[in-house]
């Protein structure tokens, strides 16, 4: 019961640093426009078709995919880094609270400013249902389980990222390196041409996972799978990098 | 009295060494765990489609299992599209050849 109280505590104190930081706004304000572009780039390609133009949207779109890799490395970069460059690291690690604590809420404020940037695409969905056409639901919410879940991964990428440097600027660097790596290193492993090589990375290829099933209205649990034990492994190496602070 | 120092250079250097083989340790648990995830035994698929698109229709399972029981053999016709992406747009690896 305490340690809920106090991840409570935490989590709202990082979930209001982020929701009153201005920097995250002009993200948000870039990122609402990639993907009011999109959708309107996907109605107009699929001429009326809304089903194949929010499957389009959801799991084919670069810009939409630009937003998903690029958001999370720049609402995360500062939670750790800031911290440790202002000095007040120390002070949260001294604290009564543990670092999976400390993870977990900086964690959940990331993912609430990432959740909180889809919540204006529901009012495309709004203003095309206006007009008649009615998307497939279960399509749509396997959707944004998908991008919940891709998020939490990249969330917990850049958390990771943050922990291991003070500068934001390379924080966020490195967790858009690590992001695109896992989109680009499949399609480029191709090129290898060696099978076994190819087959590993085809697995982890986050794309691949999205558009089998989520993108298609399938919820499959080795998917979903795929992703939290991918995001629990980042957030277990986050732990351990803070951990480390102690003793290096 | 003369004071020792506990947090030594030995003892800094056995935590370094546990943490890193704690977090290499991690990949390879997450790895069994999806290994276990993908086994078809554990996996599930429900489809969520209104139309239930990716579900076989009753007709087709009936027609598949009334083909476990035939004793001749079956020729199996497949037909590819000239594309080796699948429905959702991504690459299917191995189709890039046909």
């Amino acid at each position: 019961m305490r340690m809920l109280r106090q991840f409570a505590i935490l989590l709202a104190r990082e979930v209001e640093s982020l929701f009153l930081s201005p920097l995250n706004y002009a993200v948000i304000t870039i990122a609402l426009f990639f993907n009011g572009w999109s959708f309107w780039y996907a109605l107009q390609q699929y001429q009326g078709n809304v089903e194949g133009a929010v499957r389009f949207f959801f799991g084919q779109s670069p810009l939409v995919w630009l937003v998903i890799v690029l958001v999370p490395p720049l609402l995360t970069m500062r939670l750790f880094a800031e911290e440790r460059r202002s000095g007040t690291l120390e002070m949260l690690l001294t604290a009564p609270v543990s670092e999976i604590e400390v993870v977990l809420a900086k964690f959940g404020a990331g993912l609430a400013f990432f959740c909180a940037l889809w919540l204006p695409s529901l009012l495309y969905l709004a203003i095309v249902k206006s007009y008649g056409a009615i998307p497939d639901a279960g399509s749509l919410a396997t959707s944004y389980l998908g991008i919940f879940l891709v998020g939490a991964l990249f969330t917990a990428a850049g958390l990771f990222a943050s922990s291991l440097t003070s500068t934001q600027i390379l924080a966020a660097v490195l967790a858009t390196v690590f992001n695109l790596l896992l989109l680009v290193v499949p399609l480029l492993s191709q090129m290898v041409q060696i099978e076994a090589i190819e087959k590993f990375f085809v697995e982890l290829w986050i794309w691949r996972h999205f558009g089998d099933s989520f993108a298609k209205g399938l919820f499959d649990t080795a998917h979903v799978g795929f992703y939290v034990v991918l995001t629990g492994v980042i957030l277990f190496w986050t732990v351990r990098s803070l951990e480390s602070q102690r003793w290096r | 009295m003369k004071e020792h120092a506990t947090f030594t250079r030995g003892r800094r250097l056995a935590i370094g060494l546990n943490v890193l083989f704690v977090s290499l340790l991690a990949p390879l648990v997450g790895g069994l765990l999806l290994y276990l995830l993908f086994r078809p035994e554990l996996r599930r698929r429900f489809d969520l489609t209104s139309r239930a698109t990716f579900t076989l229709s009753e007709r087709t399972v009936k027609v598949l299992a009334s083909l476990a029981t035939r004793d001749e053999p079956i020729d199996i016709y497949t037909c590819f599209r000239p594309s080796y992406l699948s429905d959702s747009g991504v690459p299917v690896p191995g189709l890039e050849a046909v």
